[in-house]
């Protein structure tokens, strides 16, 4: 499976809020068998909001290696933003491998560009490990408001019966993101995020 | 496999540990946040849950809010 599966699979859904367990479920149905933890800490969310960690390790010694993902998350957050961050964490367990992040130099790379404001980004020289962190968010986007729910809420919206407020609050995720799947131009995202 | 990462060379990974993927989720300031801050964030979260005073769980946080059909819901507005 990889996250266009994923996001077809949610795609139909009219149901809301969607649990980022249902999520966890069908990477699971697919088989994955990480073992993954969440793990709610006491974080700056000026700075950091949340973060994954996939790792090897030994259960005992001599054991197979096992495949573990730690995600963290600020646990101060609403159920909005703790769903979100750990729904985008969760979506990097289907990264290629061309864009995992695992030496000090890289990690350092990627800290330094994921830092930098929305103006300075540069998608073509950033590198595929930076892109694929940040594109995480529209594709958790689409995966927790999926594509039949926006289109069903689309008519009330415009015609102001429902606030951007109103649907974060169903979603149960943070505005911002609401803003952009009720945008026009998520429809093309959509379809490029599911090819 | 990805090249094993002693504990001693980088904070996000322990001793016997391979690391494999590490990502982000940028904070929410406008301003440039520096490669420092963040793995000082990122270091601070993994010694949290090393001293026992992190919140883990093998399930997601899942939402308080009612599950709700938007095709009913919108029908009945």
């Amino acid at each position: 499976m990889n996250t266009s599966d994923l996001i077809k699979h949610f795609a139909e859904a009219t149901h809301l809020p969607v649990d980022v367990n249902e999520v966890l479920a069908v990477l699971q149905q697919s088989g994955c068998d990480d073992d993954i933890e969440f793990i709610g800490v006491d974080l700056d969310p000026e700075i950091l909001q949340g973060k994954i960690k996939i790792f090897y390790a030994r259960p005992v010694l001599y054991a197979e290696p096992k495949r573990f993902a730690n995600i963290y998350y600020h646990r101060r957050h609403g159920s909005d933003w703790q769903r979100f961050i750990c729904c985008k964490e969760l979506l990097h367990l289907l990264d290629p491998t061309s864009a995992h992040t695992n030496s000090t130099d890289a990690i350092d790379v990627l800290a330094e560009k994921i830092g930098l404001p929305p103006e300075m980004q540069d998608p073509v020289a950033d590198g595929i490990a930076t892109n694929v962190d940040r594109m995480a968010e529209w594709r958790a986007a689409a995966i927790l408001l999926p594509l039949a729910s926006r289109n069903v809420l689309l008519e009330p919206f415009r015609e102001g019966v429902l606030t951007l407020d109103d649907i974060a609050r169903m979603a149960d995720i943070p505005r911002r993101y609401v803003g952009l799947v009720m945008s026009p131009i998520w429809d093309q995202v959509h379809r490029i995020l599911a090819q | 496999m990805s090249q094993e990462i002693d504990k001693a060379e980088c904070p996000f990974s322990g001793h016997g540990e391979e690391l494999v993927n590490v990502k982000f989720f940028r904070g929410r300031r406008d301003d440039v946040i520096t490669a420092s801050e963040i793995k000082e964030q990122a270091r601070s979260a993994v010694m949290q849950r090393k001293l026992g005073t992190a919140t883990v769980s093998k399930a997601a946080p899942a939402s308080p809010h009612p599950v709700i059909d938007v095709k009913d819901f919108v029908a009945n507005l």
